[in-house]
């Protein structure tokens, strides 16, 4: 979408036609719920944050004024609510939507033993702890630094990187580069 | 065979998009439809407190006006005599007497006030002798700290024979006249350089005065491991390290800093002059310095081994 269709998405949700935001939401709904997920790591949750995401959208449209890139822009409205999200609830957050889905996380022990060539990449990184988990999501899906990553999650640097490091030798042996 | 993990998780979630299309319209008419109530309520004109309706044949409501609120309040409201009088009353005993109690109480029951103003006060005989010690200890204190070439911060030994001063005024005999470079009871007053500078460690005035040697201290030796080496934004070389034992019992007082325990991990820049290697365990120095934001420099004093 280029910075003028944009504008003029918004343009009409000034007027209140919700047209305007469903013209937002077909072309850019691939782009923020992986932003989005990738920072809460929960599908329910993800969704929730993502529709709170574009109504939010449509009520500061009114005061809304575009300077820079929209996406980029967009990019950082989904990642701040997506933090702020996981900052309310860090003690509230389900252990992973992987066990609802019926897939069993799979302990390191177990690991060796798994059907190596078989994994899909879910049934891999079911295998991280959860931890470990936020930290590829957070740098894969949402493509944060290291440095946003230890900002948003209120941990040190290095213990970020210590856990992408472990968590990408652990993808290794099951073939994920 | 490798596999994408970056291209292959984002197809995944990719696969996965849900539509939300109808819960984020149904979420903004709701929004909507709440704005619009609260307009509508605000805008509902209130009916005077004051007013009664009495007729509502016509489109407009008729209103006769009533007796003030407040007046029928007034008329409810009688307060004795009594209350009026003892509330005030116990207000005055609170804030004059209570103090005055206490007040008396800190001066020495049995003495009267002019009495404690007068044990209080120096005669202007022991202030002069005073003034007198004042200089000669100060000289001397000057002269002494001239000796001292290898106190690195001066405001440590100032600190130092301020608090020998005050120390010293209160034991004197103020009959006595001082001369330079006397002692008292054998005792020299001048700080000796070991005593000036205590490894890195500050003894305050006030915590000399109350006898009390607390060591402010912004450093702990450990034993720990090196698990990673980063660098920050500026290239500055950060170790990521775990504390498997705290060596030393110094106690801590510094505001900021209250050093480690085992199992503790943390983010440190590493000391330039320091040799230390990603994997390994080490005896090391772990200081604070809150000037870079409350971070940490470890130095390594020995090598111990290899992670476990």
């Amino acid at each position: 979408m280029t910075q003028e269709k944009f504008a003029d998405c918004i343009n009409r949700i000034k007027n209140k036609d919700k047209s305007g935001l469903k013209d937002i939401y077909d072309e850019y709904l691939g782009y923020i719920y992986p932003i989005i997920y990738g920072i809460v790591n929960q599908k329910e949750n993800a969704e929730d944050v993502t529709q709170d995401f574009f109504v939010k959208l449509y009520s500061m449209a009114e005061t809304m004024e575009l300077k820079d890139s929209h996406k980029t822009f967009l990019a950082t409205i989904a990642r701040n609510m997506a933090i702020d999200f996981v900052r309310k609830n860090s003690r509230s957050i389900a252990v992973d939507d992987f066990v609802e889905e019926g897939i069993e996380p799979v302990s390191n022990d177990k690991v060796e033993e798994a059907v190596i060539g078989d994994m899909t990449v879910t049934e891999a990184l079911a295998t991280l702890s959860e931890k470990e988990r936020t930290v590829v999501s957070m740098k894969i899906l949402s493509d944060m630094t290291f440095n946003e990553i230890s900002e948003a999650l209120q941990i040190p640097m290095g213990t970020v990187t210590w856990r992408y490091q472990e968590a990408i030798k652990k993808l290794r042996r099951l073939g994920y580069e | 065979m490798n596999k994408d993990l970056s291209k292959e998780y984002k197809e995944a979630v990719m696969n996965d998009l849900p539509d939300l299309w109808g819960k984020i319209e149904a979420a903004i008419d709701a929004e909507e439809k709440d704005n619009k109530t609260v307009t509508e309520t605000a805008d509902i004109k209130e009916k005077p407190a004051n007013l009664t309706l009495v007729s509502n044949n016509t489109d407009e409501p008729v209103f006769k006006e009533t007796e003030p609120v407040a007046q029928v309040k007034k008329k409810k409201k009688k307060i004795p005599a009594w209350v009026l009088i003892s509330i005030p009353s116990a207000a005055i005993l609170l804030i004059a007497v209570v103090p005055l109690m206490f007040f008396g109480a800190a001066i020495g029951l049995g003495k009267s006030a002019t009495n404690a103003m007068y044990d209080a006060a120096p005669t202007s005989e022991a202030a002069a002798d005073c003034a007198s010690y004042e200089e000669a200890s100060y000289d001397y204190i000057d002269a002494a700290v001239g000796d001292v070439a290898e106190a690195e911060d001066d405001s440590d030994t100032k600190n130092y024979a301020t608090s020998e001063f005050n120390y010293k005024g209160e034991n004197v005999n103020l009959d006595r006249d001082f001369t330079l470079g006397e002692q008292v009871d054998g005792n020299s007053l001048a700080p000796t350089p070991g005593e000036a500078e205590e490894d890195g460690a500050t003894v305050t005035a006030s915590e000399a005065n109350g006898n009390e040697d607390i060591v402010e201290s912004d450093h702990e030796t450990a034993i720990a491991s090196v698990l990673l080496i980063t660098e920050d934004e500026n290239g500055e070389k950060l170790a990521y390290v775990c504390v498997h034992e705290v060596l030393g019992d110094e106690r801590l007082t510094c505001d900021d800093f209250k050093g480690f325990e085992a199992g503790d991990s943390f983010d440190a820049y590493i000391d330039p002059k320091s040799d230390i290697t990603e994997g390994k365990k080490y005896e090391v120095v772990i200081s604070f310095h809150p000037e870079i934001e409350g971070a940490y420099m470890i130095k390594a004093i020995d090598e111990i081994g290899t992670n476990d």
